[in-house]
This record gives C-alpha cells, sequence and structure tokens, in this order.
C-alpha cells in the first residue's frame, strides 16, 4: 500500500468517524430531548390520546316515605339522538326509527332535515326501544345515557312530592323545594382506550371520581296513612258528588305531617297530562273561609283573656241576632236560648261565637286570630304557601266582626287550620308543620335533619284543655255536630265547619255552593293525629257533620286498626337489603314518651312543673335559670346520661 | 441472558394489558348487574304500592274493608 493510499484509507476512517459521532451525539441529543426535557409534555399527550374522560350525570336522589319506602327514585335510561350530516338517507332511516320507537315517521324526517349536527329523536326510551336501536346499527344514530324519574306509588303523595322536568329539574313540590340537595351532580370516569376505541383499565387514575353528591330525602310522611287518606277523601268526593276535596294528617306534638292528599290527584310521572290547577297543592296553596271550625280559636281567645267565664250562658237570641242591618241565624234554622260555651261549639251556634268575640274586642280578636297563624304563612318546607287574607280590625263592619266570629270573612288555609288546631292538642304550644325529616347521602349518612321548631305559645295548657274539653262534647254528645266522627273506645275532639263561598259573580256569599269540613284530634287526652277533612262543593250531604265528620272516622279508625300498637310509629326502620342511619325525630314529642332513662330528655318547650315532674322521675339534679318556656339546655337532649345526673335549662317567658 | 430479561419482561406487559381488558370487561358486567338490581328493587317497590295491594286483595282474592258489625272493640 502506498502512502497516498494509506492515508486516502485514513481520511476516510476519520470522515466516517466524524459522521457517526454527529449522528449519535444527534440522536442523545434527541433522546434527551424527548426523554428528558419534554417528558412531561409529551407524556400528558400521550395519556390524552388513549385516555377516555367520560362524564356521567349521577341520577337524582330518591324521596323515601318514614318508614323507607321507596316515593321517587331515578334510574338511567337511554336517549335517542341523531347527526344527520351522517345519515344518508333521511327517509329509510326514518321509517327504521319509526318502527322501532313507536313515532311518527314524518316527524323523524322533519327533525333530521333541518340539517344541524345534532338532535334529538327520542328522549328516556324503554329498555326494549334501545335494544331495537342497538340492534339497528345505524350509522348517525347514537344513544345517550339520561336519568328519569320515576314514581312508585303512581299518584300518592303527587300534590306533595312535585315533579321534574326532561333536565331531571325539579319544578313543583318537594323537588323543587329540595332540588339543590336532589339533584344529582357530574362524575368523571376515566378509561383507557385502545386504537380500536377498546375500553381497558388504567392502573392510575382509574375508575370513578365523585365531583359531588346528590341526597336523599326522608319523608315524614307515612305512604300508608296517605294511601288510607287519598282513598277515604275519593270516596267521600264520589259519594257526595263534590268538585273536590283536601285532608291532611298533622302529628300535633312534632308538627310532622303525616299524610296530605287532594283530590282530584295527578301521577307526576306523567305530570304533563294533567292541568296546572289539578297539579296544585291545594292543601297550601289555596285559601278558603273556614266556616265553623274557626270558632273554637275565638272561644280560645276568649277564654285566654278572661273575658269570658267557663260556665257563663250567651243568650243566643232565639235563633236571630241583629247587628247592624242585617240579621245574623244559626245555622238550619235552628234556635238556642241560653247556652254555655261548650253548647256554642258543641251546636255550633253563630250567634254564640258572635257574642263570644264582641266581649273580646275586635283589636283582641285580631291579635288572637294572627297568634293561631291566620294571615301568615305557616312556613312549611313546601313552596308555594299562600298566607291567606286577615284584614285589618279597622276596616271590619260590625257584620264583618260579627261573621268573622263564625269563620265567614276570612281566608285561611287547609294547613293553617290543622297547624292552629295542633297548637290547642298540643297544651297550647305551635309547632311549625313540615314534611321532611332528613336529608341522607347515598351510604346512608345523616346530613341534615329537621327538629321540631316551636313557633310560640298560643294559648295556656288550661285553655287548651278547656277548650279540648269543649271539642269532645262536640263528637261524644248525642246532639252534638260532630257525633258522625264517634270512634269506640277513643275519646275524639273536633268541629264541624260548613262554609259558604263567595260567588264572585254575583257579588254574594252563594246559599248552594258550600265548602264542609271537620277538624279534628285524638286521642283527647294525649293528642297523636289532628286530621283536617274537606271537601268543596258537596251536591249532597251539604254540611259538615254529615259529609266531612264520616270521613274523619273512617280514617281515624283505619289508621288506629293498623296501628293499634302505637299509633305515631317514629322509627325509620332500614329498609330492606339497604342500610339506613336512623333519622328519629328528636323532637318534644320522643323524649316526652321516651321511656329511655339512660339518655337525657329534651325539656325544650316545657314549663316549669313538666320539667320537675320529669327530673323527679329520672333523679336529675336541676339548674334552671330564668322563667317561663324552657329554651335551651345543656346536655343536650339525647345525650348519654353518664353518673352525672345533672342538667342546666335556660328558660324564657317569650316562649 | 439478556434477551431472557427482555422477553420475560415483554411476556409480564402482554400479560398487564390483557388483564386490563379483563377488567374492564368486568367492570362493565358489574355496573350493568348493579343497574339491573335498582331496577329490580324499583319494580318490588312498585309491586308493593299500597294501590296495588289493595286493588290485587280487593279484585283478585274478593278481599273488603270490614263493614261495621264485623270490627268488635274489646275494652
Amino acid at each position: 500500500m502506498t502512502n497516498q493510499a494509506r492515508k486516502w484509507l485514513k481520511f476516510r476512517i476519520v470522515t466516517v468517524l466524524i459522521f457517526f459521532s454527529i449522528l449519535f451525539i444527534a440522536l442523545v441529543s434527541r433522546a434527551f430531548q424527548l426523554q428528558i426535557l419534554s417528558r412531561d409534555a409529551l407524556k400528558a399527550k400521550a395519556e390524552k390520546q388513549h385516555t377516555r374522560i367520560l362524564k356521567i350525570q349521577t341520577e337524582r336522589g330518591h324521596i323515601f316515605d318514614r318508614n323507607g319506602k321507596v316515593l321517587a327514585a331515578s334510574f338511567v335510561v337511554d336517549s335517542v339522538y341523531a347527526d344527520p350530516s351522517q345519515i344518508k338517507d333521511h327517509k329509510s332511516v326514518s321509517v327504521k326509527l319509526a318502527s322501532a320507537l313507536g313515532l311518527k315517521k314524518r316527524k323523524i324526517i322533519k327533525k333530521l332535515s333541518k340539517g344541524k349536527r345534532f338532535c334529538w329523536i327520542a328522549r328516556k326510551v324503554s329498555p326494549k326501544q334501545s335494544q331495537a336501536i342497538t340492534k339497528l346499527n345505524i350509522d348517525g344514530i347514537y344513544l345517550i345515557k339520561e336519568p328519569k324519574r320515576y314514581y312508585t306509588n303512581k299518584g300518592l303523595a303527587g300534590h306533595l312530592l312535585g315533579f321534574v322536568g326532561m333536565d331531571s329539574e325539579g319544578l313543583a313540590g318537594l323537588e323543587l323545594k329540595y332540588n339543590k340537595y336532589l339533584k344529582g351532580t357530574s362524575k368523571r370516569v376515566s378509561w383507557g382506550k385502545d386504537a380500536r376505541g377498546h375500553r381497558f383499565y388504567l392502573e392510575d387514575g382509574a375508575g370513578s371520581k365523585d365531583i359531588g353528591g346528590n341526597c336523599n330525602l326522608i319523608l315524614t310522611i307515612d305512604s300508608r296513612i296517605q294511601h288510607i287518606v287519598e282513598v277515604q277523601l275519593l270516596k267521600a268526593v264520589e259519594e257526595t258528588g263534590s268538585k273536590g276535596g283536601i285532608a291532611v294528617v298533622m302529628d300535633p306534638q312534632t308538627g310532622e305531617i303525616l299524610a296530605m292528599a287532594c283530590d282530584p290527584g295527578f301521577n307526576p310521572t306523567v305530570f304533563s297530562h294533567y292541568s296546572s290547577d289539578m297539579r296544585r297543592n291545594k292543601a297550601i296553596a289555596d285559601c278558603f273561609d273556614p266556616g265553623s271550625i274557626f270558632k273554637p280559636f275565638v272561644v280560645a281567645a276568649a277564654l285566654e283573656e278572661g273575658v269570658v267565664e267557663y260556665d257563663e250562658l250567651f243568650d243566643c237570641e232565639n235563633g236571630a241576632y241583629v247587628v247592624g242591618r242585617k240579621i245574623i241565624h244559626e245555622a238550619e234554622g235552628e234556635k238556642y236560648g241560653l247556652l254555655t260555651l261548650r253548647e256554642i261549639l258543641k251546636h255550633s251556634s253563630n250567634i254564640g261565637s258572635a257574642k263570644v268575640a264582641q266581649k273580646l274586642g275586635k283589636e283582641r280578636l285580631y291579635q288572637y286570630v294572627k297568634t293561631f297563624g291566620f294571615g301568615t304563612r305557616t312556613a312549611i318546607d313546601l313552596p308555594g304557601e299562600a298566607a291567606g287574607i286577615m284584614r285589618k280590625p279597622q276596616h271590619w263592619t260590625d257584620v264583618d266582626f260579627a261573621t268573622i266570629a263564625f269563620g265567614q270573612g276570612v281566608s285561611v288555609t287547609a294547613i293553617q287550620t290543622v297547624t292552629a288546631m295542633s297548637a290547642i292538642a298540643n297544651q297550647g304550644v305551635m309547632i311549625k308543620p313540615h314534611v321532611v325529616r332528613g336529608l341522607i347521602d347515598k351510604n346512608g349518612k345523616v346530613i341534615k335533619e329537621f327538629t321540631p321548631t316551636v313557633v310560640g305559645r298560643v294559648v295556656s295548657p288550661l285553655t287548651a284543655h278547656r277548650i279540648t274539653s269543649f271539642l269532645t262534647g262536640v263528637v261524644s254528645d248525642d246532639d252534638g255536630t260532630g257525633k258522625n266522627a264517634r270512634i269506640e273506645n277513643v275519646a275524639v275532639a273536633g268541629k264541624t265547619g260548613t262554609s259558604q263561598k263567595f260567588d264572585f259573580d254575583a257579588g254574594v256569599y252563594s246559599s248552594n255552593k258550600v265548602r264542609v269540613s271537620f277538624l279534628g284530634f285524638f286521642p283527647a287526652e294525649n293528642p297523636q293525629m289532628t286530621i283536617l277533612v274537606m271537601l268543596d262543593e258537596p251536591q249532597r250531604k251539604k254540611w259538615g257533620g254529615q259529609a266531612a265528620a264520616p270521613v274523619f272516622k273512617i280514617i281515624s279508625e283505619q289508621i288506629l286498626r293498623r296501628f293499634n300498637r302505637n299509633v305515631g310509629e317514629r322509627e325509620l326502620v332500614a329498609e330492606e337489603s339497604r342500610e339506613f342511619k336512623k333519622v328519629s325525630s328528636s323532637g318534644m314529642s320522643d323524649c316526652r314518651k321516651d321511656t329511655d332513662k339512660s339518655v337525657m330528655p329534651d325539656f325544650r318547650g316545657m314549663s316549669m312543673r313538666e320539667i320537675v315532674k320529669i327530673a323527679r322521675k329520672r333523679d336529675l339534679n336541676l339548674k334552671i335559670i330564668g322563667s317561663g318556656w324552657a329554651v335551651n339546655q345543656e346536655p343536650i337532649p339525647g345525650s348519654p346520661i353518664m353518673d352525672q345526673l345533672y342538667c342546666k335549662i335556660v328558660m324564657s317567658p317569650g316562649y | 441472558m439478556l434477551m431472557v430479561i427482555f422477553l420475560v419482561y415483554v411476556w409480564c406487559h402482554i400479560n398487564i394489558t390483557e388483564l386490563n381488558y379483563g377488567i374492564a370487561e368486568e367492570v362493565k358486567f358489574r355496573n350493568r348487574l348493579v343497574k339491573e338490581n335498582s331496577e329490580l328493587k324499583m319494580e318490588i317497590q312498585m309491586l308493593k304500592s299500597p294501590g296495588r295491594v289493595e286493588a290485587f286483595a280487593r279484585d283478585q282474592l274478593g278481599m273488603h274493608y270490614p263493614e261495621k258489625d264485623q270490627v268488635i272493640v274489646i275494652k
């Protein structure tokens, strides 16, 4: 090899070496850049390509009755939508869809021909229909999951539950009131996705992630009582040829509404089939003249103020009493002479009631009527409550004053009358009515609990006791107007009512159109339930004692028969196969009836005498601050009593 | 030796991927069962609704509410 050839070889080797060295450095640099410098950005990009995040709308919370029975529940169902731009032959696709979904072909063609990239074909279809669509496998036709609301008992408590719209938004009733708690939130689910679009499990960050949670609602309603009430109300409406009716059952000691029914009823699942008038919860939204069921409140006010004596006699003017330019008569043309307060209520004397009111005076009557809650919303946890109409006493004429005394010329709601009567049943203490006991999350954990709220003391326990005794006479005496509400072995206190409806066309009270009602509670000695039954414009049996009192009796009897062991069943029973934490109504009545001596009783709302009586039974040492009614206590009610048998109670006269 | 280690590594990865597909299928199956279960529970509630039970007792079994004289209250 010549020297020149050797040099040439060396040059070539060096050139190749340099070339490969540069290449190696370039590769290493690139690898460094990709692996080290851009690592995070590229990793995120790769993950994005093979990860799929699905946003799923969670189901709306369930609504349970007090015993854990489902009243409303949501399930995910399929909705069908189309991307018209992907569909070539609109006609043939429409024919296939029409037969699978039972829709009109023309309607589907119209939807598809709009040319947008998205249109709904059918929402919330049945599982069979969704299977049919999957089998058809048409390009441009897709299924999407959406929650659908079901009401398990059809129309049961429909007015109370309300309904939801197509987008699962509560539109009425409890669905509207508690929408923010019930409404499901969206849930993120991440999945791996391969080149063919098949899903696979991702080790990192796989599965679902809850963004928030929806709550279930526990009502105070007992679906069994609700059913009894609805059936009997419907029967009574049909028998009397009434336009409609209202019935409410309330626990006077806790304010819990056990049943609330309006007739005609409606099925919330197909709410659009009913008019807005039929969907309205008339028990809270409609105002009416209460009629004679108003009299006990007038008598209670007079007794409380001490303007009348317990056994005072009132001259009922032999059935004709001149007030201003009008003559007031008794119902059914009855004529009474001297009547006691008890007899005024027993015979439902209009003149007697007017005379009691006159003794009380306009101002004081107005004050008491307001204290009983008339003319003010009860603040029940339902939307659309009316306040009723209670004019100021300055605007009352003498005739107005007399007629208001027997419940004509005031406008009240059904829930107001039940709440006011419950106050009398509850020894004069008014409790706010409520329909929701609590909120639980999907694991059964209690999120919120609604305990009874004391509105205030309306009358003294003595007055309440006297009125109860009068009202027991209305039912138990053979000549009482409410004798048709009598129940064997159970003392019932109640009052009948028949009010004339105002004829807006003629501008006077109609003599033909009436509203009949019965408002009462039982057992009189320890009231467990207050019940109102009201029938609107009955064509037959046009008196409260004839039409409404028997309905009260049947409802009460059936409730008593069914719950003969314990009328006011309290415990929230665990639903089969579902674990609920117990949501107890830790209200006054629970603790009053509570026999569990290991926990601190609830003294709130009680008088000094009641507190001392209970404390003595349990050997509790008390420290009482202030006077009047217990408003606060320490330790709190329900807390376990250890060795320290001591309780501090703060009293307030403003109760 | 290096080749053997490499092959074991690849084999492990293939296995993991296959199992991930399996898990995805099983999760899908579970979700379907959960949905079916809740639908069946709902059906039970609907079948147990007081209105339906009463209609069944009345129409199919010929039952009725007791008449006045059929109820004897023992004091």
